[in-house]
């Protein structure tokens, strides 16, 4: 979909959320059902990091393959995601991290 | 470090082509960072036009020019990992001549050509029924840890006219005879369907297709067909490669069994609903003409598992 389309139907009041999918985890799949809200598109954005794994046509189509997920586009300036799960997914690997050096510390 | 390089080897038909994608896109998926080359015959690259999990399409032409090209190509290219679909001889050769570290594919039993399997580092026995999960089996085999059931396929482009509005798409040719729905019969579903019945063939099918009175015929390569199946409201087929093309986009409609098994080379995914007789004997010889038990499948059977099938997409997109 293009950038244009993907803008129209977020003025139209789709649900955005963009992400990078670098590669799709399961809990990527279970967060988008929980973002799915009944009678609003879900839109997805797919954002790209600095050394994907994959290209961005690759993880577009698997996004685009879950149930929940009504359209997908590549992220192009002029839209704002509502959530941003590349930022969520930061989060999880910073706690993550710290989680890890806890049990280290603990242990020695 | 340079990327680990992964060899795909499926070199034919559309509908082997087609259930091979899956397990090349696990592949990719799986191993970050890797290079994927698939060596595929010239014809059928249209299917792999604009994958997104491969890296390379490497050609392999029939002729002697071809054959040298390619096989220096892949020499020189030198491959981490080969898999090799398609179990015959000469797809275990172009694996072999990859020098790959490790080639994976099925074990002798259950090859096509047993004798590939002496090409391989490891012959898998698989315990899958369907194609589609052999070929998942084959790459889990070969480390690919996340396996995944999509079909990336192209757009396609469109060729030749097709009607605006919806319209059924029937190709009613297949690689053998037996495996084909009597041609009269779709005289008989183009009177009695609702929607137009547009059949579809390669260039040299056009004098068989026009025979069939009502139907609107549609001649084009692969693209074309992609792209009509795209446009198709529900298609009917019968086990050749535009069907497996269909279950593969998902599209709602039927496909008419008869010599072969449904379980092992049906259409994936669930969307198209299956005809076959419970008595049809299962044999995978070429035979010329359609099969009694493709006899014994009535027009009307199929208008009502078209019917069902539609009804089933309906109650899917509510849900």
């Amino acid at each position: 979909m293009s950038a244009a389309e993907a803008a129209k139907l977020a003025a139209a009041g789709a649900t955005v959320v963009s992400g990078y999918f670098d590669p799709l985890i399961a809990s990527h799949a279970q967060r988008l059902a929980l973002l799915k809200r009944n009678g609003t598109p879900l839109l997805v954005l797919i954002a790209t990091p600095d050394h994907p794994i994959l290209p961005a046509r690759a993880r577009a189509e698997l996004v685009a393959g879950l149930g929940v997920v009504d359209h997908v586009a590549e992220l192009a300036g002029g839209i704002t995601p509502q959530i941003q799960l590349e930022l969520e997914d930061a989060a999880r690997l910073e706690r993550l991290i710290e989680h890890v050096r806890a049990r280290q510390q603990a242990a020695s | 470090m340079a990327a680990f390089r992964i060899l795909v080897v499926r070199l034919s038909s559309m509908g082997d082509v087609i259930h091979a994608l899956p397990a090349a896109a696990s592949l990719k998926h799986s191993f970050p960072y890797s290079h994927v080359s698939w060596v595929i015959r010239p014809r059928w690259m249209p299917l792999l036009e604009g994958n997104p999990f491969l890296d390379e399409v490497i050609p392999l032409d029939r002729t002697l020019r071809g054959i040298t090209e390619t096989w220096r190509r892949l020499r020189r290219e030198r491959f981490d990992l080969a898999v090799d679909f398609q179990g015959l001889v000469q797809s275990a050769l172009v694996a072999a001549a990859a020098r790959a570290d490790k080639i994976f594919g099925l074990h002798r039993s259950q090859a096509w050509e047993g004798a590939a399997a002496l090409f391989y580092s490891t012959g898998l026995m698989t315990t899958s029924t369907h194609v589609v999960d052999r070929n998942l089996e084959l790459v889990a085999a070969a480390g690919a840890s996340s396996l995944l059931r999509t079909f990336p396929l192209p757009q396609g482009t469109p060729e030749g006219r097709l009607p605006e509005q919806r319209f059924v798409l029937a190709s009613p040719l297949a690689g053998w005879g037996s495996k084909q729905w009597p041609i009269e019969r779709y005289e008989d579903l183009a009177q009695q369907l609702e929607l137009p019945l547009v059949v579809n063939g390669p260039p040299d099918a056009e004098p068989i297709l026009s025979r069939i009175r009502g139907a609107h015929v549609h001649i084009s390569g692969i693209s074309g067909l992609i792209d009509a199946t795209r446009r198709a409201h529900a298609v009917i087929g019968v086990d050749s490669g535009p069907m497996h093309l269909a279950a593969a986009l998902g599209k709602p409609g039927v496909a008419i069994f008869g010599p072969t098994d449904p379980a092992r080379n049906g259409p994936y995914g669930g969307t198209l609903r299956v005809l076959r007789t419970a008595d049809a004997a299962t044999t995978y010889k070429r035979g010329a003409d359609a099969a009694l038990s493709m006899h014994a499948i009535t027009t009307a059977a199929v208008l009502e598992a078209l019917a069902q099938s539609l009804q089933e997409k309906i109650a899917g997109c509510s849900a």
